[in-house]
C-alpha cells in the first residue's frame, strides 16, 4: 500500500517538474524572440549618431537663418522644433546603447 | 539586452499569480499523504524512538506530525518546481501549516523563520545592490578586457574568472547582464570583418558557465550557501566565511581551468585573435574614466565587510568576546552604506528582492521543523536503507552520492529549492551514518551549482540565451562534457582536497 502511494506521489512530482520546465523553456524562447524582434526593429530605424544629428541640426539652423532672417518669430519657433527633434534623436541613440558605450547608463557615480 | 528582460528572467515565481491547476494538485497531494495514506509503521517507530519517555508526549500525534511535514515537503516541491503559487506565499504557508496542525506553538512560529542566515541573505543582497548601483561590477568587466589580452582563449579565461569572482559576491543575474554587452561588442566588432557566429556562442556560454562555477566559492555566492550554513547551524556546526572559501575555491579554480580547455574545443571560434575588436572596445571603455571617490568608498566598505567576515570567528571574537555572525557583518555593511549617504532605503526597496528573503526564511523554517519533528530522520532512514547495499551510506561515498543527487535535482528545480528540500534530509543521513555533515552539506550546496543542461537552469543562462547568440542545444552540448567533468572535479575535491589536504575528518562532525 505504501509503495502505491509512493508511486503516485513520485509520478505527480515528476509531472510537476517536467511540465514546469517545459513552460519555463517556452517563456525563455519568447524572451529570446522579443529581443530578436527588438534588434530587427532597431535595424530598420533611421538611427543617427550623435555627430550626424549635430551636423544635421547645424545645417537646418543655417538654412533657417538664411531664409527666415526677416521673420524672427517664425524662425525661433522652427529652431525650437529642430532642437527638440535633435535632442530626441540623440536620446534615442543613447538609449539603445549598452553600458559599454554609454558610461552614464544605470550607474551612480 | 533590455533591463526589463533581465528582471523578468530573474523574477522566477515572484511576479506570478496563482496557477489554480497546480495549486489544486499540490493541495491534493498534501491531503493524500497527510490524511488518506495509511500511517507507515516506520513513522510510528521513529516517533517512539525520538519522543517516547518524554513527559506529556503523545507518540501517535508525533507520528502524525512527521506525516504532515512529509506531506508539506511534497507540496512545497510541487510549488517550487511549478512556481504555481507566489514563492513568498509558499514560505508563509510553511509556517501556517505548522500553526494550523499544532506542530509548532504560535509563540514560536516566528522564531522558526529567524536565523542569522536570513540576515546574511538580506545583507548580502543589499551589499550587492549597492555594488551594482555604483557600477563596480562593470569595473571588473573593464579590468578583464584590459588584462586578458587579445587571444580568444585568453579572453575566455578572462571572462570565466571575471564572471566567477564577482558571482561569489553579487547576484549572478547582475553579473551576466553586465557581461552580455561586452561579449556582444566583441562579437559584433569581429563579425564585421570575419563572420564569427561560433565566437558569439562561445563567449555567451562562457558567461553562463562562469556565473555557475563562481557561486560555490563563498557563502555569498548564492542563497543556497547561506541556507546550508543555516541548516548546519541547526546541528550545532558553525561554518565560518574562510572555512567555506577554503573548501569552495578548489571547485571554482579547477572548473575555470577545465572549462577554459573544454569550451573552445566544443565551440571552436572562427578567429583566434580579437585584436581589432578588443582595441575598439578598450577605447569605448576608456570613456568611463577613472573610479570616482564614491565608487572607491563603496569598494572600500565592501572590502572591510569581507575582512570582517574572514576574521569574525577569530579576531572579532577575541576582541568582543563573541562573533557578529555572517548576517551581522552583512547587515552592518548595508547600514553603513545608508549612513554614509551612498544609498537609500528606496534603493534597497527597489533593488533587493525581498521576496527572496521571505522565501529563504520559509526554507529555514521548513528545515527547522523537518528536524524538530523527526521527519528528516525518518526520510534519511528510508534513503539509507536503499543506498546501503551499494556501499554509499557513509563517508566519502555518501558525500559523492549526495553530490550526484544535488546535481541532478538542480537541473529540475532551482538550486535554492534543491538545498531547501533535501538539505535537512542529507544532513540527517550524515549524522546517522557518522559522516561529517560539513562534507555532505557543503558538497550538496556546491553540486546545486551544476544546472548546466537547460537554458532555464539559472538566471544567468536565461539572460545569455535571450541574447539570441545561442540555441538550447548549445547548452546540452556544453553539459554533455561539462556536467560529468564538474562531478569528477567534485569527487576529486571531496576525496583528495577536503579530506586529504584540508584534513577534514570524514567521520568527524566539524571542520
Amino acid at each position: 500500500m505504501e509503495i502505491l502511494f509512493l508511486i503516485i506521489v513520485l509520478v505527480v512530482l515528476a509531472l510537476a517538474v517536467f511540465s514546469s520546465r517545459k513552460e519555463q523553456a517556452s517563456k525563455a524562447d519568447d524572451r529570446k524572440d522579443q529581443v530578436r524582434q527588438q534588434k530587427e526593429d532597431f535595424a530598420q530605424e533611421d538611427v543617427m549618431t550623435y555627430g550626424q544629428v549635430q551636423q544635421r541640426r547645424e545645417d537646418l539652423l543655417n538654412v533657417l537663418d538664411e531664409n527666415l532672417g526677416d521673420k524672427p518669430d517664425q524662425r525661433d519657433q522652427i529652431k525650437k522644433i529642430i532642437n527638440d527633434w535633435a535632442d530626441l534623436k540623440i536620446k534615442a541613440f543613447q538609449d539603445r546603447r549598452s553600458w559599454v558605450r554609454n558610461p552614464d547608463k544605470g550607474t551612480a557615480s | 539586452m533590455p533591463e526589463k528582460d533581465n528582471e523578468q528572467s530573474s523574477s522566477g515565481g515572484f511576479a506570478k499569480t496563482t496557477d489554480f491547476k497546480w495549486l489544486g494538485i499540490g493541495l491534493a497531494i498534501f491531503a493524500l499523504i497527510a490524511f488518506i495514506m495509511p500511517m507507515p509503521d516506520s513513522m510510528v517507530l521513529k516517533a517512539e524512538e525520538l519522543f517516547k519517555g518524554q513527559a506529556g508526549v503523545d507518540v501517535a500525534m508525533k507520528a502524525m506530525h512527521i506525516k504532515i511535514i512529509i506531506a508539506l515537503l511534497s507540496t512545497c516541491v510541487i510549488f517550487f518546481a511549478t512556481e504555481a503559487v507566489p514563492m513568498p506565499a509558499v514560505a508563509l504557508l510553511i509556517g501556517l501549516v505548522q500553526l494550523l496542525f499544532g506542530i509548532t506553538d504560535s509563540r514560536n512560529i516566528v522564531g522558526t523563520y529567524a536565523h542569522d542566515a536570513v540576515w546574511f541573505i538580506a545583507g548580502s543582497l543589499a551589499l550587492g545592490a549597492t555594488l551594482v548601483k555604483y557600477g563596480l561590477d562593470k569595473r571588473v568587466g573593464m579590468l578583464v578586457i584590459n588584462l586578458a589580452g587579445t587571444k580568444t582563449r585568453m579572453i575566455v579565461i578572462g571572462i570565466l574568472l571575471g564572471t566567477a569572482i564577482p558571482t561569489a559576491f553579487v547576484g549572478e543575474h547582475a553579473v551576466a547582464a553586465m557581461y552580455v554587452p561586452i561579449a556582444m561588442a566583441l562579437y559584433t566588432l569581429t563579425n564585421k570583418s570575419t563572420p564569427a557566429p561560433r565566437l558569439g556562442t562561445l563567449l555567451m556560454v562562457t558567461i553562463a558557465v562562469g556565473c555557475m562555477i563562481g557561486g560555490p566559492m563563498s557563502p555569498t555566492g548564492g542563497a543556497r550557501n547561506a541556507l546550508m550554513i543555516g541548516f548546519l547551524a541547526d546541528y550545532g556546526i558553525e561554518v565560518s566565511f574562510m572555512q567555506w572559501v577554503s573548501m569552495g575555491i578548489f571547485y571554482t579554480a579547477c572548473m575555470s581551468v577545465v572549462m577554459a580547455f573544454i569550451l573552445p574545443l566544443l565551440f571552436k571560434p572562427e578567429v583566434s585573435d580579437l585584436s581589432e575588436a578588443v582595441g575598439l572596445l578598450k577605447k569605448d571603455l576608456e570613456k568611463h574614466g577613472a573610479m570616482t571617490g564614491k565608487q572607491k568608498l563603496v569598494a572600500l566598505i565592501m572590502l572591510a565587510v569581507v575582512v570582517l567576515w574572514i576574521v569574525d570567528k577569530s579576531v572579532t571574537r577575541d576582541i568582543l568576546g563573541f562573533s557578529l555572525g555572517l548576517g551581522g557583518v552583512a547587515i552592518s555593511g548595508a547600514v553603513v552604506y545608508m549612513l554614509l549617504g551612498l544609498t537609500s532605503w528606496k534603493d534597497y526597496e527597489d533593488k533587493v528582492s525581498w521576496g527572496v528573503i521571505v522565501l529563504y526564511a520559509g526554507c529555514i523554517s521548513l528545515g527547522s521543523v523537518f528536524k524538530a519533528t523527526g521527519a528528516s530522520s525518518w526520510f534519511a532512514d528510508q534513503i539509507m536503507s536503499l543506498v546501503a547495499p551499494l556501499g554509499l551510506d557513509s563517508g566519502v561515498g555518501l558525500v559523492i552520492l549526495v553530490g550526484v543527487i544535488g546535481a541532478i535535482l538542480t537541473n529540475l528545480m532551482s538550486a535554492g529549492a534543491t538545498v531547501a528540500v533535501i538539505g535537512p534530509v542529507v544532513l540527517d543521513m550524515a549524522v546517522t551514518a557518522n559522516t561529517n555533515p560539513i562534507l555532505v552539506g557543503v558538497g550538496l550546496a556546491i553540486a546545486t551549482s551544476m544546472a548546466y543542461w537547460l537554458v532555464i537552469g539559472t538566471p544567468a543562462s536565461s539572460i545569455v540565451y535571450a541574447s539570441g547568440m545561442l540555441e538550447s542545444k548549445d547548452f546540452i552540448r556544453m553539459a554533455t562534457v561539462g556536467w560529468p567533468a564538474a562531478l569528477i572535479v567534485l569527487a576529486i575535491m571531496v576525496a583528495v582536497y577536503w579530506v586529504g589536504i584540508l584534513g577534514i575528518n570524514p567521520l568527524g562532525s566539524g571542520f
